[in-house]
């Protein structure tokens, strides 16, 4: 398995993987503190009673529900694509790697890269927050739960759309399902209570450690069991069908 | 002879179409087994049975005298070369980009790819994209990923298609020459012209059944050329009810054995029909190999 990673790295040589999360993750962090920089936020920035940490990370949630649908689509979809466009299957089997070690090798490869996209991420978003004047102090928890989260629902996303991608060998619907994803994402967001109808994109919703209500931005504990039991659903789902595809012929 | 590849009853059948039939291979060792048929006669779906990436329906498989199965096949794979339909290749890499990652996928040396690179005669365009391949090109490139193991058998389905007549040689040449090390090799063709002067034996496939498994000679044996004998009076020996066909200079007989073309010169000879030459036309492998499958067999 070890092999099989460090061949699916091999392979995102010139597949432009790394640029593509360079500027998803800046575009992303960019985009959170935006709003920092507006006059009417400045005034919030001494005064612990306004939460300006946790309305920076309301826009930093909304602007990673956003994006990381595609992000995710277009990770997964360049990467199993290969396979398709260059009888990488059967090579592979022919060498003793079978597709499911493959797609699971894909998985592995990628939540690495994303592990230190999230990360690089939210300190870029916190560094803004400084660096714009934020005097109230950090409240630590929250953000790193959220980042933590976001980190494994990226993943979670990332498994569902290397077994489309492998499934379905017309990358566009993969691509496709991805930007409804996002559409779908931000939606629950807006409207939580649909967040659990509109598994897996919902959990973008359900991670999130803010909320406001009646205008007033705090602080919540996000639906811990709902969104363990999704992450093992997809992670039962991508163990089973990895398994199916080392029994498929193609 | 021992036999690298024996298979018997070998049967894939999809939902209802059998697109392999009872099939009885043996490849034996060190020689270049030609595997021809008609497109779709199931070349390729036989030799994907015998890689392990299609499972048969029916029917045994024995590799290297070890019957085919999930733990047999990875010990096996690493001496088996294999190329199946479209040749491999990551687009978006350069050929030694690809062969680095066969070379990782089985712990091959960099001395191995080299070679294999240089055998195919690929090496000063390793550095281009796949991409940018020519057909001809990606074809020596998937040869070179099967070679680079240093394999004992090679299962090459169509290795020279979308090859120059150079290139077809070429492979040709390196096939047989892969043989004369002891390296068995079992190549596929819908052409016999291609596979004609390599294969030592050949083994005839139609809608899924072998219909002639043997050396060419025996292939030769099994089809009997016509008879041609050439009088300046072919009315006359057409007249004695002799079935024939005149052509110019004399007449053309089909189906006749030895006792049955005595039989005809005797008669002609009582009759005294002149008689300048009677000889057997020689006929190409390919009217033999249209004859055969066309009929649906011999076997
Ligand atoms: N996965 C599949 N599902 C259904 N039918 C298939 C499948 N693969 C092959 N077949 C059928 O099996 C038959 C044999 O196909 P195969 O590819 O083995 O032929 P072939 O001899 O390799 O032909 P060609 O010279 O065109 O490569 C064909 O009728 C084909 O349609
Ligand atoms: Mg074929």
């Amino acid at each position: 398995m070890r092999r099989a990673v460090l061949l699916e790295f091999r392979k995102m040589r010139r597949l432009r993987t790394l640029p593509i999360v360079l500027v998803m993750v800046v575009a992303v962090a960019a985009l959170s503190s935006a709003s920092l920089f507006a006059g009417s936020t400045q005034t919030t920035f001494e005064d612990p009673a306004a939460h300006p940490w946790a309305g920076l990370l309301l826009s930093y949630t909304l602007m990673a529900a956003m994006t990381s649908p595609i992000l995710a689509a277009v990770l997964a979809s360049r990467q199993t694509d290969i396979e398709h466009a260059g009888t990488g299957w059967t090579l592979a089997s022919i060498a003793g790697f079978t597709p499911g070690t493959l797609c699971r090798a894909k998985l592995a490869a990628l939540s690495g890269i994303l592990l230190a996209a999230v990360l690089i991420q939210t300190l870029l978003v916190v560094g803004a927050g400084m660096l714009a004047g934020i005097r109230v102090p950090l409240d630590a928890g929250p953000w790193i739960g959220y980042t933590l989260l976001l980190f494994l629902v990226d993943v979670a996303l990332v498994a569902l759309h290397i077994w489309l991608a492998a499934t379905v060998e017309n990358q566009l619907i993969s691509v496709g399902v991805g930007m409804l994803g996002a559409f779908l994402a931000v939606f629950t967001l807006l409207a939580p209570g649909a967040a659990f109808w509109i598994a897996p994109w919902g959990a973008y919703a359900l991670i999130s450690h803010v909320a406001q209500t009646a205008g007033e931005v705090g602080y919540v504990t996000p639906p811990y069991p709902w969104i363990i039991g999704l992450l093992a659903l997809v992670g039962i789902t991508f163990t089973l069908a990895t398994r199916r595809f080392n029994r498929l012929e193609r | 002879m021992s036999a690298v590849i024996t298979t018997r009853g070998l049967t894939k059948t999809f939902k209802s179409h059998t697109a392999v039939d009872s099939l009885d291979l043996r490849v034996p060792q060190g020689v270049v087994y030609g595997f021809l048929g008609p497109n779709g006669s199931g070349k390729s779906t036989t030799m994907k049975m015998l890689l392990g990436l299609t499972r048969p329906t029916r029917g045994e498989i024995e590799v290297f005298g070890e019957p085919l199965t999930p733990q047999s096949r990875t010990r096996l794979l690493p001496s088996i070369g294999s190329m199946i339909e479209a040749p491999p290749g990551y687009g978006h890499l350069t050929g030694a980009e690809n062969m680095r990652i066969v070379a990782d996928m089985l712990d091959l040396s960099s001395h191995q790819v080299d070679r294999a690179l240089a055998t195919v005669r690929l090496t000063e365009h390793k550095d281009k994209l796949v991409r940018n391949y020519s057909l001809g090109m990606k074809q020596r490139l998937g040869i070179a990923m099967a070679l680079a193991r240093d394999p004992s058998l090679l299962i090459l389905d169509e290795p020279t298609n979308g090859l120059d007549p150079a290139g077809i040689e070429e492979i040709r040449t390196l096939l047989v020459q892969l043989a004369g090390q002891g390296i068995t090799v079992m190549v596929s063709s819908h052409l016999l012209d291609e596979i004609d002067k390599m294969a030592d034996v050949l083994g005839i496939l139609s809608a899924g059944r072998m219909i002639f498994q043997g050396t060419r000679d025996d292939l030769f044996q099994h089809s009997i050329p016509d008879l041609l004998i050439e009088t300046p009076d072919p009315a006359a020996a057409l007249a004695l009810g002799i079935t024939a066909t005149p052509v110019t200079g004399g007449i053309r007989i089909s189906g006749t054995d030895k006792d049955q073309t005595a039989e005809i010169v005797r008669r002609l000879a009582v009759a005294g029909v002149p008689i300048h030459e009677v000889r057997r036309i020689q006929q190409s492998l390919e009217d033999v190999f249209m004859d055969l499958t066309g009929r649906g067999g011999l076997l």
